[in-house]
This record gives structure tokens, C-alpha cells and sequence, in this order.
């Protein structure tokens, strides 16, 4: 069987399991759709959070950016664990105990306000949506680049399958999928990671071979690293496992980078509230570690993907005539992830420091260069380097460019496809829940029947799978910067504001609402003048670039709310007796009073 | 001292001690996210190890695997302290000379 008919059977085979689970899993109260009953097994709860947590992004991109980042790349793999840490012990117990459907829930009753409530609706439809859209993107792009079928059919396939688990089974409907995305994304990332590094250095564990000696070719012999730093400085490129020289990122900016990271992850409203669905704290707590540790599995293994493919592909390409490049090369470039102009009119691929030309390659019809290769219209660098490679490359054509079995391939697919659409699942139940339990059930329509509010659930999940999927075929331009506004929002908004809610019976209402203002308005006017309006501007004078800035909206945050509070009345007995009771032990028999 | 004052008293002893074991496992993850794995990574980079520099393994699988350690020492040590408050919770509301065979879980 050939590389697309393995995709069709793997891709169709997941999706059947996943409509099976939705059908079998279809709720009919609101306590199943927004919190799935809260009686899911912990360690089920943490696969649903580890599939829940790694998007897109994780599985696709993240190996690829380490591999062109070096040492660098990893403030993603330190900041996007470590926030899990702050979740288990500063967060997900307490909120569990306060017992509550959603996050801005939490704001709103603690903070006594219906206005704090809809700050926080605001800002998690906004972190949201930003966030989804890139989703249905990535599932637009697997779909094109492995079934070559149009990007936005393959968004609108996406679309048709989330809405159906989604607005059937809410909560429940896609933790049990979740579960079993999970398990079809971290084989699909493990498999060919396995079968890359016991082609490499002869070790079957990833993690292993990462520090291990090359088997034969050229470079066997020394240690994998090593190599690596060898062949980086051959080509005039920093060592990759170097950490401050020139050409690398900051210390300064590596620092706030993935404390923004940390603390964004932790305030993410859709990982947050996968902590509603279990028993109780102790389950809370469990919950977290074994969401880590399934995490883990991939976070682990992305550094060594990223290492191994990076040999790989300047050992396959560079100084190697492009007559004499593998098949897989001309199918990625045929796709345009890949590209090579012949600066120096020799026939052969150079890599090397810089970019070969400027933009994303465009295609020109019907020319050819001397040696058959397509040309492009983008203009040439003065840099020696004469190849593009899109990042993506580095998990995508993995399989092929190890020369793994097509099954693999298509594997690869379904894993991509299953990452992408469970956290699209899981940001689509905080839109919904938003609206309907947050706006229409606290505030607008008080008065309404569980069963309407259901109606309204649904609606309103269906709205939103179809705005991510028109954001999905019209990316607004920001896609690429949309990580650095999630996470720098989430950081700046929520974080402080939970936090703050539960270790300080003296926050008030006020100092939360303002902290949450300041905070946010803040991160977004830095992030859109330096990324859009003055490009890089501010980061040339403070050295801290967007995905950053979120840490000092995040400090900003906490100042204004703790120094308002100061000078507001405190919150009424009700309320400090409310977060009295979540310092307790073991489990109330009497839930947390809903205030209004 | 009546229930209600030993109760609050139980109580407010577990917050402290819930403050105190969050307090220690987050000084190690600061020390592990920011310390070892930036601030100190090119010092610890001298020392090498099988084909890794110290400094670049923890950022890369260290630090990974200590987060998944803090939150395991987190939840058996915390939930374990909550069933002990729980039960001297339990023994303070019914102190009848029964108390002793409640024994838990």
C-alpha cells in the first residue's frame, strides 16, 4: 500500500473511533456537558489533559523550532512542563474544592461582581479564539499536505467532526476522545523517533541515543552533540548546544520568555477546567501528575527528534548535487516546504547562516533552472546559504527522510490530525461554556431551565466551531504570533487573579478588575506595536521580544490588584469565608455558596 | 476550648503546612526552571557527561523529569497530609472513645 492510501485508512479508522466514542458518550445535563459529571478517573483525566494541552503546535511545530533554535528552543520545553507544576500545587486543588463549572466562574463568585465575571469571559472567548484558530489551520494543512486535498476542505473536515463530538457530548464527549487522540498521537510521535535514533546511534530509547555515539557514515563514531556542534560551526552557525554567543537569544529574553510560558500554561482556561472533571482534590492532584508524565513523554522526546532530524537533513542535503537528492525532497518541495536556489551555479545544495532568500518561496510557472529545479520569485540574500526549510519539515517528512515504511507516514497524519482536533475540542468547550453557563445563565437569564441551558450550550458550541473553522480558512495574518498572545493574555489575566483569589482573602473586587485591565491592555499594546505597528521596536529597547512581555504584564498584574485592594473595602464575610472553606481538608458536604 | 476553636485550629495548622510543602517544591522548581537551566547553564556546561554538556541536558530532559518528580512528592505527600487533618477533624467533632477504631483508609 502507498503513502496516501495508508492515510485514508489511518485518518478514517480515528475518525470513526472518535464519532463511536462521541455517540456512546452524549450527555444529557449540564452538570455532564460543561465538567463530564466529574467522575473521571484521574489517570484518564490526564491523558485527556495531555492531549487537551498538545496542539498543533506541539506535535508539528515544536521539534522543528528546537531544531533550528538549539539550546534555545529549550525555554519551550522548560516553560510549557513547568507551568504544570504551578497548576498542581497552585491551582487545580483549590479551584476543584471551590467547585465550580468554568473559570470565569471562579472570578465572578470570588470576586462578588458580575463585572469581574465578564473581564473573564472576555478574556477567555479572546484567548480562546486566537488560540483555536491556529488549530483548525493545522488541521487544514495536514489534510492538504498528506491527502492533497484543499486546505479549506480539509478545515471544514475538521469542523464537521469536532461539532459532532462536541455539541453531543460536551465535556464528556471530548474527554473520552480526548483520551483516545492521546494514545494515537504519542505513538504516532514515538514510532518514528524510536526507529530514527536505532538508526542513528544504535539505541532503541530516544532519550538514550540523544547523548549517544553516531553508529557509521560520516561523523560515527562521536557523540550525537558533538557532531552537531562540529557540523554548525563547519557551516558558520552557532553551536547548537551553546548558550550565549552571538547570533542566539538573550539570557534576559530566554529568562522572561518562559516565565510567561510557565505562567501562561497554568492560566490557559481550557487546562484549567480539565481539573473540574475528577472527584475531588486528592484526584486534582493525581490528575496533574499523570498529565506531566504523559506530557512528558513527548516533551522528552521533541529535543531528540529535533536533534536527530537536524543531522539528518544537512547530512542528506549539503554539498550534495540536487539531481542526486531523495524522493522525499521533491515531494516537500513540490509542497513548498522546502527550497533551493543555486547562488553559486554549482549544481549542488549549500546550507549554511542566514536565510537563502527573502519570504516564503512563490513559485514561478514553468521555468526551470539548470539543474531542473523550479525557480522562485523571491529575492536572493547576500547569505552563502542556497536552502529554505520550513520547520514543520522536521516531524512531517521525518518518516520519509529516515526511509520508515509508508504506514508510518500516514500514522503521522492521524497523530498531527488527533493533536490539532483535540485541543480544538477543548478550547470550543470554553467558548461555549462562556456564553452560555457565564453570560446567559449568570447574568442575562437567570431564570432558565437546566434543559435550555443545555440548548444554549450546544448553540453556542456550534457557533464557535464554525467561527474557528472561518478563521481557519481566513487566518487572520497574525497566525504566527497568535502563541505569544495566548499565552502572554493567559499570564497576564487569569493567573494573577486565581491565584491572588485563593492565597489572599484581602483581594477585592476592585484590585482583581483592575489587575486584570492593566495586565492585559498592557501585554496587548506591546505585543501589537512590536509585532505589527513598530516591528521589533520596543524589543530593541527593552530585549524583551512578545512571547515574553507576558511576565511583566503578569507582575504589573499583581501590583495594581494587590495595591487596590489595599485601598478598597474589604470583600464581604461571605466571600472570606468562601475561600476559608477551600483551605480546609477533605471535602465539603455543603458546596461553595454562589454569590451575586 | 471548645469543638469550633479546635476545629479552626486544625484547619489553620493545615494551610501552614500545605504553604510550607508548596513553598519548598516551588523554590526547587524555580531553581530548576530558571537557575540550572539558564542563569548558571553555561557554568554547568563545563562539566560533560556520556555525549551531553551538564547544563544543556537539564534544559533539555532534566529539568522535564524533575517537574514530574515535584508534582509526584507533591501529591502522595499533601494527600496523605490531608487524610491525617481529616481524620483529626473527625476525632475532634465525635471525641467518643470510639474514635480510635476509625481507622480510615
Amino acid at each position: 500500500m502507498n503513502e496516501t492510501a495508508w492515510t485514508y485508512l489511518l485518518v478514517t479508522a480515528t475518525f470513526s473511533i472518535y464519532i463511536g466514542i462521541a455517540i456512546y458518550t452524549r450527555v444529557a445535563s449540564t452538570k455532564g456537558f460543561y465538567v463530564a459529571g466529574q467522575g473521571v478517573p484521574a489517570i484518564l483525566n490526564g491523558m485527556a489533559t495531555g492531549a487537551d494541552w498538545m496542539s498543533a503546535a506541539s506535535f508539528i511545530s515544536m521539534a522543528g523550532l528546537i531544531s533550528f533554535m538549539g539550546y534555545q528552543g529549550s525555554m519551550y520545553l522548560i516553560g510549557w512542563t513547568g507551568g504544570y507544576v504551578l497548576l498542581a500545587m497552585l491551582l487545580a486543588p483549590y479551584l476543584r474544592k471551590f467547585g465550580q463549572f468554568t473559570v470565569p466562574d471562579f472570578v465572578g463568585d470570588r470576586y462578588y461582581s458580575n463585572s469581574a465575571r465578564v473581564v473573564a469571559v472576555v478574556c477567555a472567548i479572546f484567548i480562546s479564539l486566537t488560540y483555536v484558530a491556529g488549530q483548525m489551520r493545522g488541521v487544514g494543512i495536514v489534510f492538504s499536505r498528506f491527502l492533497e486535498v484543499d486546505i479549506n476542505i480539509g478545515v471544514v473536515i475538521g469542523m464537521i467532526i469536532v461539532f459532532f463530538y462536541a455539541t453531543l457530548g460536551g465535556m464528556k464527549g471530548i474527554t473520552y476522545t480526548q483520551v483516545a487522540q492521546y494514545v494515537v498521537l504519542i505513538i504516532a510521535f514515538i514510532i518514528p523517533a524510536v526507529a530514527i535514533s536505532h538508526q542513528l546511534t544504535g539505541q532503541w530509547v530516544p532519550q538514550i541515543g540523544f547523548g549517544a555515539r553516531l553508529v557509521d557514515g560520516s561523523g560515527g563514531g562521536t557523540y550525537l552533540l558533538e557532531t552537531l556542534d562540529q557540523i554548525h560551526r563547519d557551516l558558520g552557525l552557532p553551536e547548537y548546544t551553546a548558550a550565549w554567543v552571538a547570533g542566539k537569544q538573550s539570557m534576559l529574553d530566554m529568562t522572561f520568555v518562559t516565565i510567561a510560558l510557565m505562567v501562561g500554561t497554568a492560566g490557559l482556561p481550557h487546562v484549567i477546567i480539565r481539573f473540574y472533571t475528577v472527584k475531588d482534590m486528592k484526584a486534582a492532584r493525581w490528575s496533574a501528575l499523570w498529565a506531566l508524565l504523559f506530557i512528558g513523554i513527548l516533551y522528552t522526546t521533541a529535543p531528540t527528534v529535533a536533534a536527530f532530524a537536524r543531522v539528518n537533513l544537512i547530512h542528506t542535503l549539503h554539498n550534495k548535487p540536487y539531481l542526486d537528492l531523495p524522493a522525499w525532497y521533491k515531494t516537500w518541495e513540490s509542497s513548498g516546504l522546502i527550497a533551493w536556489v543555486d547562488k553559486n551555479q554549482d549544481g549542488q545544495v549549500q546550507y549554511g547562516a542566514g536565510n537563502p532568500f527573502v519570504g516564503a518561496p512563490d513559485t514561478v510557472k514553468d521555468q526551470k533552472g539548470k539543474s531542473g529545479e523550479p525557480v522562485y520569485s523571491n529575492k536572493p540574500t547576500s547569505d552563502p546559504n542556497e536552502l529554505y526549510v520550513d520547520r514543520d519539515i522536521m516531524v512531517l517528512a521525518n518518516p520519509e527522510i529516515a526511509s520508515l515504511p509508508n504506514w508510518v507516514v500516514g500514522l503521522v497524519a492521524a497523530g498531527g490530525l488527533a493533536a490539532a482536533l483535540s485541543t480544538a475540542a477543548g478550547l470550543l468547550l470554553v467558548i461555549s461554556s462562556a456564553i452560555s453557563h457565564d453570560l446567559m445563565k449568570k447574568i442575562i437569564a437567570p431564570d432558565m431551565s437546566e434543559r435550555q441551558e443545555l440548548v444554549f450550550a450546544r448553540i453556542a458550541a456550534a457557533v464557535a466551531v464554525v467561527v474557528a473553522g472561518v478563521f481557519g480558512i481566513n487566518p487572520p495574518g497574525f497566525v504566527g504570533q497568535v502563541v505569544a498572545f495566548a499565552f502572554g493574555l493567559a499570564a497576564s489575566s487569569f493567573f494573577p487573579a486565581i491565584i491572588l483569589g485563593i492565597f489572599s482573602k484581602r483581594t477585592t473586587r476592585e484590585g482583581a478588575i483592575s489587575g486584570m485591565i492593566i495586565g492585559i491592555v498592557f501585554t496587548s499594546i506591546y505585543i501589537v506595536v512590536n509585532e505589527f505597528t513598530h516591528k521589533g521596536s520596543l524589543q530593541a529597547v527593552t530585549g524583551i521580544s512578545s512571547a515574553g512581555i507576558g511576565t511583566v504584564g503578569m507582575i504589573l498584574n499583581f501590583v495594581v490588584a494587590i495595591v487596590v485592594s489595599q485601598l478598597t473595602p474589604p470583600p464581604p464575610q461571605q466571600v472570606q469565608d468562601a475561600v476559608e472553606r477551600i483551605r480546609h481538608p477533605g471535602e465539603d458536604s455543603n458546596p461553595a455558596p454562589i454569590i451575586h | 476550648m471548645n469543638e469550633k476553636e479546635m476545629i479552626d485550629g486544625i484547619n489553620s495548622r493545615y494551610w501552614k503546612t500545605n504553604l510550607r510543602v508548596v513553598g519548598i517544591l516551588l523554590v526547587i522548581w524555580l531553581i530548576l526552571g530558571c537557575v540550572t537551566s539558564i542563569w548558571l547553564v553555561e557554568w554547568l556546561n563545563r562539566v560533560t557527561f556520556a555525549g551531553f554538556r551538564l547544563g544543556f541536558w537539564i534544559a533539555n530532559q532534566g529539568a522535564m523529569i524533575g517537574f514530574i518528580l515535584l508534582i509526584f512528592i507533591y501529591a502522595v505527600v499533601m494527600n496523605r497530609i490531608d487524610e491525617q487533618f481529616e481524620k483529626e477533624i473527625k476525632s475532634a467533632q465525635n471525641p467518643s472513645p470510639a474514635e480510635s477504631e476509625d481507622s480510615g483508609s
